[in-house]
Parts: structure tokens; C-alpha cells; sequence
């Protein structure tokens, strides 16, 4: 094992790099780690190959439209992985990416499909003006600042709405002036001002007049990326959505798809994992959806996969020195426990931390943690689930032959991981149960 | 009183470990505390914010929603101590689920607004519940700690949620076999644990219904102690003995063994507090015998003063409780529900102590009941006591409020899905081993039965054999009044099954438990009955009494 970090002075200053609520960025040097080769005979291309980007990198003839879903594990990286695809693709050989993060920009509780749209049409602009300088011809601008005023402030009633939303604008007409709008009515949306149904009736009631005047603005906008060297088409990026609980996913991507779709772009939406047990009505608009997999650290026979082990060890070393295990294997052990999930494996650390007695992480602190988070996973499985778990098991390549509302619930607590070539695995904590050993022993 | 004197011995690792932890400072972190008594739980927290300055508890009970708590959180900037939260179950429900949501929505947010320790005090089912509506909120857990009281230590723990002994039957029944097997060829109560011991085996037979025998450990209990010195638990086994001849309604013994056994010793070695309960005791079997003047004056002159000078707000809160009672029962009804609403109930949510909270509202329900306020009286104990009792995994109250339920829909006329919810009960209470709840479930079913007209349907027997199994149980408990109310239905459940013999028998112990009880109507009504069953062909008599 290496030590790829500046010494801690003892556990409890490794334990300030154990926290879960700041995300680790790509260009983080003490944290980051390059997870991707860990997770099997997986890549981003097929994703590529989705948007017509061949394994050189090469943009061939993209679809007029398009939507992929974009999902996996509760932290598992998703959001990483999907900077990682943003920061690919937009190129100027490939595309012009708009990312939106729901959790920052938007309210999620509660989050409607012309909450995001005016969100990403307002982040677009604004990008198109204040980073790249497009200007965009009245013409094409002309239809939706038409549905604002009419839509809109008529719909509203509200004349100080629109004193408020124009307050502060430089222009009073084209694309500075559009963005400008769209930016204080995505705040008033996400601030959940008295407005906020009122701008999501207006959006709803005339959805067809605002995604068509949206429709042409986008080509114009394209056209004009195009033109200057900066993107050959707009791809949107969408994170966040996968937060969403199941009530408001199916709301969302189900019932709600159709306005999604009459957009004409390209969208990667991040999607809850619990989303695939509604596979059949999902596949008609968004494709087969796109699988970010579980490190795979194990094989379908339970054998540790040696290369992607070095891979979590070194995410485990990277925030507490080896110095503070008091051998190797003892890191190995939560590593194995932790089932590949990376947050899991921190939390593992955090516990065995809690639960050292001596300053260091040894064995016995290691089955405490192994013990108290397998216990925590116990609060997600009824008695009666344990049997179909060992099911699973047993027969991990025919996950098809399980898919049900029950599995995708049990994919999104973590019961159950998904690795690469497709297989499914209950977590290993779940397999040191009492539950688990003794409907094991029953099968 | 120092912690050390409270917190059970298994939580110690627990409580250093969350000390350790509030004692760092790392920024934003959850932490989850578990557990099952909210009075525990308050001592532990008055501890921990002693130790940790700035630390504070909020309670979501006091907020209007998920939005004042973000608001509270930001009005919190520049701290650093821990925040503590608790009674998240004891929301609505809709409260609940709204704050779960935005516990898993804004997440991030929450985090951004809390740069310190965050620790949700909860209990099992509201965890469970937290972990599978707020799953992500729930991923950024950093530990979970478990401060669940085993249910017999919980009852020695708080002596005012005593009352209900929840260990299932095999259980006590377990224990009363180890100590059976203990004290089996030995002489026992040589030495003050073994005395101990005798007490326990006591108090156990009693909480299992067999007073015979709790009668003789807890004597041989009061006579070791004697031997051994030990005045003050020799008078707190003397308490718990005569708190059993009063239920046998041997009231009279009960009163002179407090006042001569109990309230000397307490009075002599100055245990104010003890004296204050004793009291209680005495205006309890006061109240029971139905003089309601001096148990009113005992609870006012002589109880309340010493927990108000304890500034025990508890025990102050309870004995208001008690005096509500006495009020109830000589028709105070404004007077007694103004209490329960404006001084009871409030220091118990101030507490958040949801049990006895619970057991108010329920309280409150019954002078609804009273008032002729069915339907109010109904949506208390439906909405607001039982998930309650439900999310404590309370099984007794929960069934003696669906029991209290089942009342109600019987004087509505709802009698089908009265016997319904007893029906539910009968199992719980099998389960329990609890003797009064079995006769009281058996009683109620034979007594809706009967009056539904059951018995000309082919289902005589069925009530027969409910009444039956009551009586038994009712006789081996002794109380009065039971015997007195199962037994007259009883008696004419065999006159009409052609048991004139049997039925008169039944008579007997009825007329006998009425002039225990010096019940005058209660005695005519009995003799009335015996003429009717002895001398003339017998008819059904729908107006079935309970």
C-alpha cells in the first residue's frame, strides 16, 4: 500500500476527510480518484455513440432529439461521472453542453417539468451572451418574448411581477433582455414565490407556443455556435433529477414525458435507479437508459477483483494514512464489506474511527463498523425479503427475471448493487445478517 | 442528579462516544441517537448540553413546518455547539412526511446553513421511517447510536409510565420460573439481594394477575427486609402490597397498611417525595371507594405542594391529572377537561414525553365520551392516541385504546365493528398474558353478542364460553366490580341456556361482590335478578349491561 497523503496526526484528523456533503471535483488533487477503470468492462462509449460520437471523438450526424437517462447508485458518482461526460463533450468538434444542477439552481421539493425547462433556457442564454457573445437575430427571439408578454404577465395579472422581472435589465429587447427574464423567473420558481404556479400555469397552458418559440430558438442559437467554432449542437445536461423521490420521478419522467420531449434537443437526464422498474414506459421516449455500475470489486463468484481493490484502496488512503490501520488486511476487510460503494467505504472508515480504541483502526474496531452499518441496512429489508436476496445470489445473471417494483427498491437502498456485466449482488453487509445466514441456510 | 445515577449501564460506551463526537468540530455532521423514552432521553440530553457550550435542543413540536425549521437553522449562523432534535415523532402525519421531504430535498442546503453536529433523537419506528423516505438525507448519516432502554428497565426507570408492563407474558413468565428455580430448596432472604429478589418475584405475580402469590412473596420480601434493617424498602414493599389488596378490594387493609407501615417511615427519614407518592396511593383507594372529598383534598393539600416545591413539573403534571379525575367523576366535566387541556397536557409535550401525552388525550377523550361528544371523543383516540401507541410499539395501550374504541362504536350502535376491534384485541392480550384485559375483551364480545340477538342464532354457546373464561379470570383477580358486572350478564347467559343452578351460583358471588363494594342499587338489582332467574321461565333480556 502506498501513502498518497500528507500524514494525519491521528484518526480524528482523518476524520475531517471523511465527511459526505462536499462533493470531490474532478481536478481535486488530495481526493480525487480516477474510479471509472474500477468499474468493469465499463466506458463511456456507448454513451458517445448515443449522441453519434465515435470512439475518436468524431461528431457524425446526431439526431434531432434525443433523451437519455442517466442513472445508478445513490453514491455511487453519478454526478462526477456526469461532469466527466460534460467536460468530453463539449468541444468544439462535439457539442456546446448547458449543465443545470436541479439542487442548486431549483427547488427539487415539488419540481415540475417547466421548472427545469425555463431553468435550462435561462442558464443557456445567459451563457450564450455573457460567455460567448452570440447574438442572436430578433426574428428568432421575437416568438418567445411574444409568449412572455402574452402568456405570462396577461396570465398573471400581474403587473409587478413583471416590474420585478424587469427591474435591473440593461436592454429592453433581444437576447440580453430574454435572459434576463427567464433568470428572474427561474429565481422566482425556485424561491417558491407567490408567482411560482402562476409561471408554471402560463408554461403549462400554453406549453406548445413556448416549446416552439423555444424549438427556434435553439436551431438559431445552434446555427450560430456552429458558426462560431464553439459547439456543433446544443446538448443539455441535467443533474439532480435523480433525487427526486418515486412519486415525483414517475410524475417527472412519466406522466410529465411528453412536454419533456417537445423540446427538440438532446438531454441526459440523471434519473433515480428506482425508475427502472417502469422500464416498458420509460424505453418509448428515452431509450434504454444508461447504467453508471457499481465499482466492481468483486467478481459474480464473490472472488475480489485485485486491480479495481487497489483502486478503492487508494480512495480510502487518500483521506487516512495507512499509518492508522493496523494492517493491511484490516482496510481490505471494510473495502470487501463496502461492496464497492464508495460513500459506503467512507462511512466504514468513519464508524471503525468511532469505534477505535488505541488511535488506530484495528480489526475489532473494523467488525464494529461492519456490524453497526449492516444493522443500519436492516431498517430497509422486511423479513420476508431475505429469501429473495439469496435468490438473486444464486442466480446474479438473470437480474431481468427479477425486475419488479420491489428490486428497483431494493437497487435504490442499496440492498441490492448492480455491477458490469450487468449482475446483480446483495450489498455484503446485508449477507452478515441473521436474516440473510438463515434464509442462506433454508434455500 | 448526576448522570451516572441515571443512564443504564449498556449505554455508557454509547454516551462517551456521542460526547467525543459533539466535543469535535468538523463541520457539518448527522448523527442519529435511538431511542425509547423520552424521559431517558431528556436526562441524557440535559447531560450532553452541560457538557458541550452552546449546544441546543429544539423541538419540532414548537415549529410550524419544514420551512421555520430551515429559517431556525439560518437564524443559528455562527454557531458551533450541536444542535439536538427531537419529538419528530410526535408530528403529524402530514407534518412528518412534509419535514421528511425536505430533510431529503434540501439536503444540501441544510448542510451549507448547519456547519456543526446535527442529532435527530428518535425512535426506532420514526428511524425506519426516516430511512426509507429520506433515503439520501439518510446517506449522510455518520452514526447511529442506540439509547433504548430494555422494557423492564424502562419501567424502573420512569415510574410514571409504570403502570403499563409490556414484556410479553412468556417473558415475565421466564423470569418467574428463574427465580421460582432460585429460591426452590432454599430458605431465601438471607441476604439484602436475595430479599430484592423476593420483591421482584412479587411484583411480578402481580403483573402477571396472580396476587395470591404475589401476596406471599411480597410479604416474605417485607419480612426480610424487617430482619435485615431495611426500613425504607421494607415500606416500599408494604406500598406495593397494599397496592394489591386494594385491587382485591380489600381496601380498608390497604389504607391502614399505608398509613401505619408506609407514611411513619417516609415522614421519619424525611423522603418527601416518597410520603407525596404514598399519599397519592392513599387518595387513589379513596377515589376508588368513592370518597371523592378527602381524595381531592389529599391531591390538592397535601400532593401537589411537595412535587411544586421539588419543581418536579412531572409528577406536578400527574396529579393534576389525578385531581382531573376526581373531577370527572363528580361531574366537574369543564373543570376536569380545562385541566387535562391547559396544565396537564402541555408540560407533557414541553417534555416530550409522547406516552403520557398520549394517555392525556385519551383521558380527554373519555370526559368527550361523557359529554356526549362521541365523534370527537372517537377521532382523539383514532388519530391521536393510537399511532401513538403504534409508533411506540406499545402493544397494551394499543389495544386498550382500541378496546376504548370499540366502546365508543358500541353506544353508537356500530356493535358489528365494535366486536371487531375486540376481536383484534383478544390475541394481544393472550399474547400479553394480561389477566383484566382478557376478562374485560371476553366480556365485551359476549356482551355485544348478546346484545345483537346472537343467542337466537345458534350462538349461545360462544357466549356462554366468553363469559365463562371472563368470570374465571374475573374471580382469580378478585376485583369487585368486575365480578360484579360479568357476573350478572353471566348468570343470564345460563338461565337462558337452562343452567338455573349455575346462574343462582354466579348470583351468589355477584351479591357478595356488591356488599363488599356497599354498592346499595347494585344489591337490589341482584335480587331483582335472582327472583326473575329462580322463579319464572327465563326470557332473553337484550338490555345486556357491561
Amino acid at each position: 500500500m502506498h501513502d498518497e497523503m500528507t500524514q494525519p496526526q491521528s484518526i480524528w484528523d482523518a476524520k475531517r476527510n471523511l465527511g459526505y456533503d462536499e462533493p470531490v471535483p474532478v481536478d481535486d488533487g488530495r481526493f480525487y480518484v480516477d474510479t471509472a477503470p474500477a468499474r468493469g468492462d465499463f466506458n463511456l462509449k456507448r454513451l458517445y455513440r448515443d449522441f453519434s460520437v465515435d470512439d475518436g471523438g468524431q461528431l457524425h450526424s446526431p439526431p434531432r432529439k434525443k433523451y437519455l437517462l442517466f442513472t445508478g447508485h445513490r453514491g455511487c458518482g453519478k454526478s462526477t461521472e456526469l461532469l466527466r461526460v460534460a467536460k468530453y463533450l463539449h468541444d468544439r468538434k462535439r457539442f456546446y453542453v448547458v449543465h443545470l444542477d436541479c439542487l442548486q439552481r431549483l427547488d427539487i421539493n415539488n419540481l415540475k417539468y417547466s421548472d427545469v425547462l425555463v431553468a435550462l433556457a435561462a442558464t443557456l442564454f445567459a451563457r450564450l451572451q455573457d460567455e460567448e457573445g452570440v447574438v442572436v437575430e430578433p426574428v428568432y427571439l421575437s416568438r418567445l418574448e411574444n409568449w412572455f408578454k402574452e402568456r405570462v404577465i396577461t396570465h398573471t395579472h400581474a403587473r409587478q411581477l413583471q416590474a420585478e422581472l424587469q427591474a435591473g435589465a440593461q436592454a429592453k429587447a433581444g437576447l440580453p433582455w430574454l435572459g434576463h427574464l427567464f433568470a428572474g423567473l427561474t429565481n422566482k420558481i425556485s424561491a417558491g414565490s407567490t408567482y411560482r404556479d402562476e409561471i408554471r400555469d402560463a408554461v403549462r397552458n400554453d406549453f406548445n407556443e413556448f416549446s416552439e418559440a423555444f424549438n427556434l430558438l435553439l436551431r438559431a442559437a445552434e446555427e450560430r455556435l456552429a458558426r462560431q467554432g464553439l459547439g456543433k449542437r446544443i446538448l443539455f445536461v441535467v443533474d439532480g433529477t435523480d433525487r427526486l423521490n418515486t412519486e415525483d420521478a414517475r410524475r417527472f419522467f412519466v406522466e410529465d414525458v411528453h412536454q419533456l420531449t417537445q423540446i427538440e434537443s438532446l438531454f441526459i437526464y440523471c434519473a433515480p435507479i428506482h425508475l427502472l422498474s417502469q422500464e416498458n414506459q420509460l424505453n418509448a421516449n428515452f431509450g434504454e437508459p444508461f447504467r453508471l455500475p457499481m465499482l466492481k470489486i468483486r467478481d459474480v463468484n464473490d472472488q475480489p477483483i485485485a486491480a479495481n481493490v487497489a483502486i478503492m484502496r487508494q480512495l480510502a488512503l487518500k483521506r487516512v494514512a495507512e499509518a492508522l490501520f493496523d494492517e493491511p488486511a484490516t482496510l481490505d476487510r471494510l473495502i470487501r464489506y463496502s461492496g464497492g460503494h464508495p460513500r459506503d467505504l467512507l462511512r466504514l472508515l468513519n464508524v471503525a474511527i468511532n469505534f477505535a480504541d488505541d488511535e488506530r483502526i484495528d480489526r475489532a474496531a473494523a467488525d464494529k463498523a461492519i456490524k453497526q452499518v449492516a444493522n443500519d441496512y436492516r431498517r430497509l429489508i422486511d423479513s420476508t425479503d431475505y429469501r429473495l436476496l439469496v435468490s438473486i445470489d444464486r442466480d446474479p445473471h438473470a437480474p431481468d427475471s427479477y425486475t419488479s417494483e420491489k428490486t428497483a427498491r431494493m437497487l435504490y437502498d442499496l440492498v441490492l448493487l448492480e455491477y458490469n456485466d450487468y449482475f446483480w449482488k446483495s450489498h455484503p453487509l446485508i449477507t452478515t445478517l441473521a436474516g440473510y445466514q438463515s434464509a442462506s441456510a433454508g434455500h | 442528579m448526576s448522570i451516572a445515577a441515571t443512564l443504564a449501564p449498556q449505554h455508557g460506551a454509547a454516551l462517551l462516544l456521542l460526547d467525543k463526537l459533539l466535543q469535535q468540530r468538523l463541520g457539518f455532521r448527522l448523527l442519529f441517537a435511538q431511542h425509547n423514552d423520552p424521559a431517558y432521553r431528556d436526562r441524557l440530553l440535559a447531560h450532553l448540553l452541560e457538557r458541550t457550550h452552546g449546544g441546543e435542543r429544539l423541538d419540532l413540536q414548537s415549529l410550524s413546518g419544514f420551512g421555520a425549521f430551515e429559517d431556525h437553522l439560518a437564524q443559528r449562523v455562527g454557531q458551533v455547539g450541536a444542535l439536538h432534535v427531537i419529538n419528530l415523532e410526535s408530528l403529524r402525519a402530514d407534518l412528518r412526511a412534509e419535514f421528511l421531504r425536505g430533510l431529503n430535498y434540501h439536503r444540501e442546503q441544510l448542510a451549507a446553513k448547519a456547519p456543526w453536529s446535527t442529532v435527530f433523537w428518535l425512535t426506532e419506528a420514526s428511524l425506519d421511517e426516516l430511512a426509507r423516505q429520506a433515503p439520501d438525507f439518510w446517506a449522510w448519516r455518520e452514526q447511529v447510536l442506540d439509547f433504548s432502554l430494555p422494557r423492564e428497565a424502562q419501567i424502573r426507570q420512569e415510574k410514571f409510565i409504570s403502570e403499563i408492563d409490556n414484556r410479553d407474558s412468556p417473558r415475565k413468565q421466564q423470569r418467574v420460573a428463574e427465580l421460582e428455580a432460585y429460591f426452590a430448596g432454599r430458605a431465601g432472604g438471607e441476604t439484602l439481594a436475595e430479599v430484592d429478589m423476593l420483591a421482584e418475584l412479587g411484583r411480578l405475580y402481580w403483573s402477571v394477575g396472580d396476587y395470591a402469590q404475589a401476596r406471599v412473596r411480597l410479604e416474605a420480601a417485607i419480612a426480610g427486609y424487617d430482619t435485615l434493617g431495611e426500613v425504607l424498602a421494607q415500606a416500599a414493599a408494604s406500598a406495593d402490597l397494599a397496592r394489591i389488596l386494594a385491587t382485591t378490594g380489600e381496601t380498608t387493609q390497604a389504607l391502614q397498611r399505608l398509613r401505619t407501615r408506609c407514611l411513619p417511615v417516609f415522614e421519619r427519614l424525611g423522603d418527601v417525595r416518597s410520603r407525596a407518592v404514598t399519599l397519592g396511593q392513599t387518595a387513589d383507594i379513596l377515589h376508588a371507594r368513592g370518597e371523592l372529598d378527602e381524595a381531592l383534598r389529599i391531591r390538592r393539600e397535601e400532593e401537589l405542594p411537595v412535587y411544586e416545591r421539588l419543581g418536579d413539573v412531572r409528577s406536578r403534571a400527574v396529579t393534576l391529572g389525578r385531581i382531573a379525575d376526581i373531577l370527572h367523576a363528580r361531574g366537574e366535566l369543564d373543570e376536569a377537561l380545562r385541566i387535562r387541556r391547559e396544565e396537564e397536557l402541555p408540560v407533557f409535550e414541553r417534555l416530550g414525553d409522547v406516552r403520557s401525552r398520549a394517555v392525556t388525550l385519551g383521558q380527554i377523550a373519555d370526559i368527550l365520551y361523557d359529554r356526549g361528544e362521541f365523534d370527537e371523543a372517537l377521532r382523539i383516540r383514532r388519530e391521536e392516541v393510537l399511532p401513538v401507541y403504534e409508533r411506540l410499539g406499545d402493544v397494551r395501550s394499543r389495544a386498550v385504546t382500541l378496546g376504548q374504541i370499540a366502546d365508543i362504536l358500541y353506544d353508537r350502535g356500530e356493535l358489528d365493528e365494535a366486536l371487531e376491534l375486540h376481536d383484534a384485541c383478544l390475541p394481544i392480550a393472550e399474547r400479553l398474558g394480561d389477566i383484566e384485559m382478557l376478562a374485560a375483551v371476553r366480556h365485551a364480545r359476549a356482551a355485544i353478542r348478546w346484545l345483537r340477538g346472537d343467542q337466537r342464532r345458534d350462538a349461545l354457546p360462544v357466549i356462554r364460553d366468553d363469559l365463562q373464561q371472563s368470570f374465571v379470570l374475573i374471580r382469580k383477580l378478585g376485583r369487585p366490580d368486575a365480578i360484579a358486572a360479568v357476573g350478572r350478564l353471566y348468570a343470564q347467559v345460563l338461565a337462558a341456556d337452562g343452567e338455573q343452578a349455575q346462574a343462582l351460583a354466579v348470583l351468589d358471588d355477584v351479591e357478595a361482590a356488591w356488599r363488599k363494594l356497599d354498592n346499595a342499587p347494585g344489591l337490589a338489582q341482584v335480587q331483582a335478578l335472582r327472583r326473575t332467574i329462580a322463579g319464572q321461565p327465563v326470557s332473553d333480556e337484550s338490555s345486556a349491561s357491561r
